[in-house]
């Protein structure tokens, strides 16, 4: 390795031409001084300069080539160069010269001085080197320290550019506004002579011109709703990385011709980012040549995917300002009177609705506390919702409450109510109202209509009844006994006159029976002479009896007697009901229980029939044709209690009545 | 009208005098009071007082009274509502005028009126009330025996014959335990005895 260094640094003395100088000085003045013996002309003659000898002259000479090589090729170059000059002085110091010690000393002196400033030199060259070095050293060293100044001077311009366009994006969520600046930003820190600001539109999955600068409107309106994958831009939005562009005009990719006609030259296309998916690109465009640097091209991906997140922001921004506009639409044209108040009950907003209902204006109504036009009722109301609404239990059904108007007149709501919540923390309630003062009048009047039609049909049935009974009945069992004392006060009939007038009697009999039957149907004259329970033990009796139906009554309390109005409502529910159960229910089985409570009386009338599908409400039931048991709710009603239906297709069918008598 | 044919089917008899006519139940029981007959004849349907409510008022005041009651149902419920009251027996308005006649000299003969079915079907319907067979101690055992042949719907004189008693002193023995029941019919002992549970479904069989 060393060896072949060696070599190396042979040939490459070879090669110099400092070299071969030396050789042609060393060969020269070897000539020289061997002229005599060489026969050269005019050399002969030995004369003395400044005191020396020729010979010594040339000696001194020789000191020539050493000093060369060791300033050129250094030592090692020079003690050789010593040598070779001790072998070309040799041979004329012994043999030729003259006086020998002389020439020996010299060439001594020589060869001793030689040597010397060789070692001289060497150090001196050396201390130049090592000189030489250090300041190089230091020269990489400022570079380094340069390059770095450099680097974090650049990187902090990025972090304050960056930081600028974070700041101002962040300055407004208005969507032009925050494009347009972002813009203005771009261009500046770019030095670009004109930016664009696409936005991928989702559904048409199409880049949409949101903001430019710098170009042409008719340019603009070209490079807009450029298919995905269109185009740089589009070849952008497609890929999700940056694109290069040195010369836009003359680029075979191009396939807008109006680049061309623009004059548009280098661009730099960076996508828009948010959550990691491309939603625009951001091109930086210049009419004359442009590099980019590397840098240039990160900060502008930075500040795309900054726009991008903003533009998202924005676009949510909007979508939210949208349907806050809605939801505040609806409140403020909505029908219903809708009001929120604070857990003290201060009305913080409401609707021309809920101003309308209460009688005043949207201001007014806004100072109000609910409790102002809430009656002691309702407020006891209104805190057993707010108590539940508060306790987490969701109010899914509407309910009533009676309102004071500000004039003085009340109305009935229907009310549904939820909880504000702010932070997961409840801070007010919300009520949707609707006035159902109206529809409670129509729905009582229709009441007390019907309830005047069943009472009517009631006193009709019983005049009827009683017209039967006391005069068609009576007259039928006297005309009886008229025919009874006519053929027994004339014996003398013949047999054939008897069997006509017993005849006679049977059918006047007959006849009877279809009257007390029909008067019965009518009104049972149980009820009026022996009271409920009979009348029911009865019903019971004929179910069985006549329809083989199993029928149970049970009696649970004291019996007590009711007003004959009350008794017969409470007979004619439990008759429509056994009715249903034996005529709809196919039943095979009816318990019918009476419970005598205090002040209140309840009646069950339960089967084993096939049941049904209740309805939401009882007032369904009348347009499902179930006529029946909407008269047996009006007539729970009559008796100022109420009538519950229990039914499920298949599990039989349950009424309770609850009578307050 | 019923009232009226009725009361000329009761003239035609010589044994039997109608002493007053009462338009509903008010006056029934005011006339009661007023002539003290031995039968009254009521009819059940009546305006303002019932005749339901009627006999119950007459025989708490006059037990010794025996009523007989007209109605046009024959229903249980009604049956069991005059037998409560204490009517001696019950009659279905149309029927003739002789069934009424033979059914007043029955009544005030204190013959049997109840029929066994009734009986029956008396007992099952009070049957959860509690049973006091010691008060049968009101009536000597004889008495008991009479009361008990009465309840199977026997007659006086198939009690008579059954005991080998004379009908004169099966008489004596009923109008012995009207006085202890303080009842004024034999269908009113009867039924006070059923309702009491006195007698059970088997005493009742007939043998």
């Amino acid at each position: 390795m060393a060896l072949a260094q060696r070599a190396i640094q042979l040939k490459n003395i070879a090669r110099s031409v400092h070299f071969w100088l030396i050789l042609a000085i060393l060969a020269a003045l070897s000539i020289l001084h061997y002229a005599e013996q060489l026969g050269i002309a005019g050399t002969a003659d030995p004369s003395s300069h400044f005191g020396l000898t020729r010979h010594a002259m040339d000696r001194i000479l020789f000191l020539l080539p050493i000093f060369y090589a060791a300033f050129i090729f250094r030592l090692w170059a020079a003690l050789t160069v010593c040598l070779v000059v001790l072998v070309v002085m040799l041979p004329r110091a012994l043999l030729i010269s003259s006086s020998t010690p002389d020439a020996m000393l010299e060439l001594g002196s020589v060869l001793v001085i030689g040597v010397l400033v060789c070692f001289w030199l060497e150090a001196r060259l050396k201390i130049k080197e090592e000189r030489k070095e250090v300041a190089g050293e230091l020269e990489t060293m400022q570079q380094d320290l340069q390059a770095h100044i450099r680097l974090s001077r650049s990187n902090e311009k990025r972090l304050a550019t960056l930081n600028a366009i974070s700041s101002m994006l962040g300055r407004s969520l208005e969507l032009g506004v925050v494009l347009r600046n972002a813009l203005d930003m771009v261009m500046e820190v770019m030095e670009v002579e004109a930016a664009l600001i696409f936005s991928l539109d989702e559904g048409s999955q199409e880049l949409r011109l949101m903001a430019y600068d710098g170009v042409s409107e008719r340019f603009a309106q070209d490079v807009d709703r450029m298919k995905l994958g269109e185009g740089f831009n589009g070849q952008v939005a497609l890929t999700g990385q940056p694109l290069l562009v040195k010369d836009a005009s003359n680029d075979p990719r191009l396939t807008k011709r109006v680049v061309k006609q623009e004059k548009i030259e280098a661009q730099c296309i960076v996508p828009l980012q948010a959550r990691g998916l491309v939603v625009g690109t951001l091109c930086v465009a210049n009419r004359r040549p442009r590099q980019f640097l590397p840098e240039e091209v990160e900060l502008l991906t930075a500040i795309g995917s900054q726009i991008g997140i903003t533009m998202e922001n924005a676009q949510l921004y909007q979508e939210q300002q949208r349907m806050a506009k809605q939801y505040r639409d609806i409140f403020e044209n909505a029908g219903d009177a809708i009001w929120i108040h604070d857990l003290d009950g201060n009305i913080l907003t409401a609707n021309e609705a809920a101003a309308r209902l209460i009688g005043c204006s949207v201001e007014e109504l806004a100072h109000l506390n609910v409790a102002e036009f809430l009656s002691e009722e309702g407020i006891g109301r209104a805190r057993e919702v707010r108590r539940k609404l508060l306790q987490g239990e969701a109010i899914d059904k509407a309910y009533e409450q009676r309102i004071t108007r500000e004039n003085g007149t009340e109305a009935l709501l229907n009310l549904t109510s939820s909880v504000v919540l702010s932070e997961g923390q409840p801070i007010g309630f919300q009520h949707i109202a609707r006035d159902i003062t109206e529809q409670q009048r129509m729905q009582e009047n229709l009441r007390f209509y019907v309830q005047q039609v069943t009472k009517a049909q009631e006193e009709e049935r019983k005049r009827i009844a009683r017209e039967l009974h006391d005069d068609t009945a009576q007259r039928l069992i006297a005309l009886s006994h008229q025919l009874e004392s006519f053929t027994s006060d004339n014996k003398q009939l013949s047999a054939d006159d008897m069997g006509l007038l017993e005849n006679l009697r049977e059918q006047l009999r007959d006849t009877l029976q279809g009257v007390r039957h029909f008067s019965q149907d009518l009104r049972p004259p149980m009820l009026d002479d022996l009271g409920l329970l009979p009348a029911l033990e009865w019903l019971a009796d004929d179910l069985e009896g006549q329809l083989g139906i199993k029928a149970d009554l049970r009696v649970i309390g004291t019996e007590r007697r009711f007003m004959p109005e009350a008794e017969l409502l409470l007979f004619r529910i439990v008759q429509e009901a056994v009715c249903n159960a034996r005529r709809h229910a196919e039943a095979s089985r009816v318990e019918i229980i009476i419970e005598y409570d205090e002040g209140k009386t309840r009646g069950i009338i339960r089967d084993d029939g096939k049941g049904f599908e209740l309805p939401e409400t009882l007032g369904e039931l009348s347009r499902t044709g179930k006529l029946g048991l909407v008269g047996m709710e009006e007539r729970a009603r009559l008796l100022g209690g109420s009538l519950r239906l229990e039914s499920e297709p298949g599990k039989g069918t349950t009424v309770v009545i609850e009578a307050p008598v | 009208m019923v009232r009226e044919s009725i009361r000329q089917f009761l003239d035609r008899e010589p044994d039997l005098e109608v002493v007053g006519e009462a338009s509903d139940g008010e006056e029934a029981v005011q006339l009661t009071a007023e002539f003290r007959p031995d039968v009254v004849v009521m009819d059940v349907a009546m305006p303002n007082v019932n005749g339901i409510e009627a006999t119950k008022r007459i025989k708490a005041l006059h037990p010794a009274t025996a009523v007989l009651a007209l109605t046009a149902y024959d229903y249980d419920q009604y049956i069991f509502a005059l037998l409560d009251v204490g009517a001696a027996g019950y009659l279905l308005k149309d029927t003739s005028g002789q069934e009424l006649i033979d059914a007043i000299r029955a009544v005030h003969r204190g013959d049997c009126v109840l029929h066994p079915a009734v009986a029956r079907k008396v007992v099952m319907r009070f049957r959860g009330a509690p049973s006091e067979h010691e008060a049968l101690g009101l009536l000597t055992e004889r008495e008991g025996e009479v009361l008990k042949m009465a309840a199977k719907g026997m007659c006086n004189k198939d009690i008579a014959q059954q005991l080998s008693l004379s009908v004169r002193t099966i008489e004596a023995h009923f109008g012995s335990i009207f006085n202890r029941l303080g009842v004024g019919s034999r269908t009113e002992a009867v039924v006070y005895a059923l309702k009491l549970g006195w007698f059970s479904l088997e005493d009742l069989k007939i043998e």
